[in-house]
């Protein structure tokens, strides 16, 4: 599902990643492991085509970098849930709104939006907080409403950019059972870390080791 | 395209923003206002100086020989002269009458026979009132048979030809830098209140929303701050004007046009400017993806 194949983004001579190959099929759960700078979020960034490889071709679903068209874009972005480290949510807006966000762009009739953001919102644990604002929950409420925007339009793949960087042990352990059950419904995620922990605690998982923009393991 | 979603979500980017909308609305109104006092002053002094151009006039003597019933044909030929708008006729019995009933005194009595001469009082289109003009009207007049000499004040002409030629330079010059200050202003309000929302915009993008989708709610918001700000400088305007009216016995009344032209403005920058934002913010990365 996602392939990259000799994959270089440079930013400069040494930073960025360098002749990548890769490779995560339908319903993978892989870490992606490295220190800050190591290239991670690049590679996050080259699966949802917010960076285009300098040489080499990326491949999500049935689309190539190579090929890839501007106006395809946001509909291949839906087919991929992204969170991020900081949550990325829009502060004004209340929890259902935020969720329901990424099914309005879709323009999904009304009805079915509130349905299936209920839905998601429940599965969450989130129902009852649903019209409170984002500055009004706690760290780990903030990353679950963001895994739930990700996820309500059914995404192949699941993009988690160091998605515990901010939270507690208690927090960030729940996040990672909601991925795994994420994961067990057939969503692929690919989550990006550098917290050795989370992995000494989930073995079972595939790795991918990156250090200075290179495959290390 | 869910159109009423995307109007809904432009007046709730305004809610959302309520305060900065309110500086934007107010920014633009107070940049109207300015040009709408720059349209009303300037057509106010363009009426004055066309009006003053309008009493500008000839006064055609004729000769002696001239007989009364030549009058009415002569006074045709004169009509028929380009730029000439309204032709009157003195006889020298009714001037000398009038004169006398001024002075009162019995001037031909004074004289011993009527000094004056019969007359036409030609007045002049506001476009032919400049020195050229009225020479050519005046060689024209010269060539009418019956006609003696030809009065006319040329230094007042020259005057408010010169006038009207300074006046003119002077009030585009105005008017430019009125025009650029408002469109900077206003653009760049509404450039940076859609600016503060740029996260906003990346999140659209991530989730999957199409660059159609993200830029119609913000040039709704933009449209609808030009719209409420012309309003508001539309009501300035007005009230100022009645003020003034009222106040000072003076008529400052405010055309249609002048309304409609500060409504066409605001829209038209309020778009200009959101456009300018959403499509910097849209651009971004775009040769890449």
């Amino acid at each position: 599902m996602v392939e990259f194949k000799n994959v270089t983004i440079k930013y400069s001579e040494n930073v960025g990643i360098f002749n990548v190959n890769l490779s995560i099929g339908k319903g993978e759960f892989v870490f992606l492991l490295g220190d800050s700078g190591a290239g991670k979020s690049t590679i996050l960034k080259a699966i949802y085509f917010d960076e285009i490889p300098t040489s080499g071709e990326v491949i999500f679903a049935e689309h190539s970098s190579l090929t890839l068209k501007n106006k395809e874009l946001p509909f291949i972005r839906r087919k991929i849930g992204v969170v991020f480290y900081d949550f990325k949510l829009l502060e004004d807006r209340n929890v259902f709104e935020n969720v329901a966000f990424a099914l309005r762009v879709t323009q999904m009739p009304r009805k079915q939006v509130k349905i299936k953001t209920l839905k998601i919102l429940t599965e969450m644990g989130l129902v009852q907080q649903r019209y409170k604002m984002p500055n009004n929950l706690s760290a780990g409420e903030k990353q679950k409403v963001a895994i739930a925007r990700a996820l309500i339009n059914e995404p192949y793949i699941l993009l988690a950019d160091e998605p515990t960087g901010n939270l507690d042990i208690a927090s960030e352990r729940e996040i990672i059972e909601i991925l795994k059950k994420v994961n067990l419904r057939g969503t692929a995620v690919l989550m990006a870390t550098h917290n050795t922990r989370i992995v000494e605690e989930n073995t079972s998982f595939q790795k991918i080791y990156l250090s200075k923009g290179k495959i290390t393991g | 395209m869910d159109l009423i979603f995307l109007i809904q979500e432009a007046f709730d980017g305004l809610k959302r923003t309520k305060y900065a909308s309110l500086i934007t609305v107010s920014t633009i109104g107070i940049c109207l206002v300015l040009v709408g006092t720059y349209f009303v002053v300037s057509k106010k002094s363009d009426d004055f100086l066309e009006e003053l151009k309008s009493k500008i006039s000839l006064q055609v003597f004729l000769q002696n020989t001239v007989t009364e019933s030549q009058i009415p044909n002569l006074t045709q030929k004169i009509k028929r002269i380009e730029g000439v708008a309204e032709v009157n006729f003195t006889s020298k019995k009714d001037a000398i009458e009038k004169l006398s009933n001024e002075m009162k005194t019995d001037l031909i009595s004074i004289a011993g026979y009527n000094p004056l001469q019969d007359e036409f009082t030609v007045l002049l289109l506001p476009n032919f009132s400049d020195e050229n003009s009225i020479k050519k009207i005046k060689i024209n007049l010269q060539n009418l048979e019956g006609v003696e000499t030809i009065e006319f004040n040329n230094s007042l002409i020259v005057q408010i030809g010169k006038f009207q030629e300074n006046y003119k330079k002077i009030n585009l010059m105005i008017g430019i830098l009125i025009g650029i200050f408002a469109v900077i202003l206003i653009t760049n309000t509404v450039r940076l209140s859609i600016a503060a929302r740029s996260k906003t915009i990346e999140i659209m993008k991530l989730i999957g929303a199409t660059n159609l989708f993200i830029r119609i709610p913000f040039l709704l918001e933009g449209i609808i701050q030009g719209l409420l700000g012309s309003l508001l400088s539309i009501l300035a305007v007005f009230f100022a004007a009645k003020f003034i009216g009222d106040n000072f016995n003076f008529d400052f009344s405010v055309s249609r046009q002048t309304y409609l032209t500060l409504v066409f403005l605001g829209i038209s920058l309020g778009f200009i400017g959101s456009l300018i934002a959403v499509e910097k913010f849209l651009g971004a990365k775009k040769n890449k993806s």
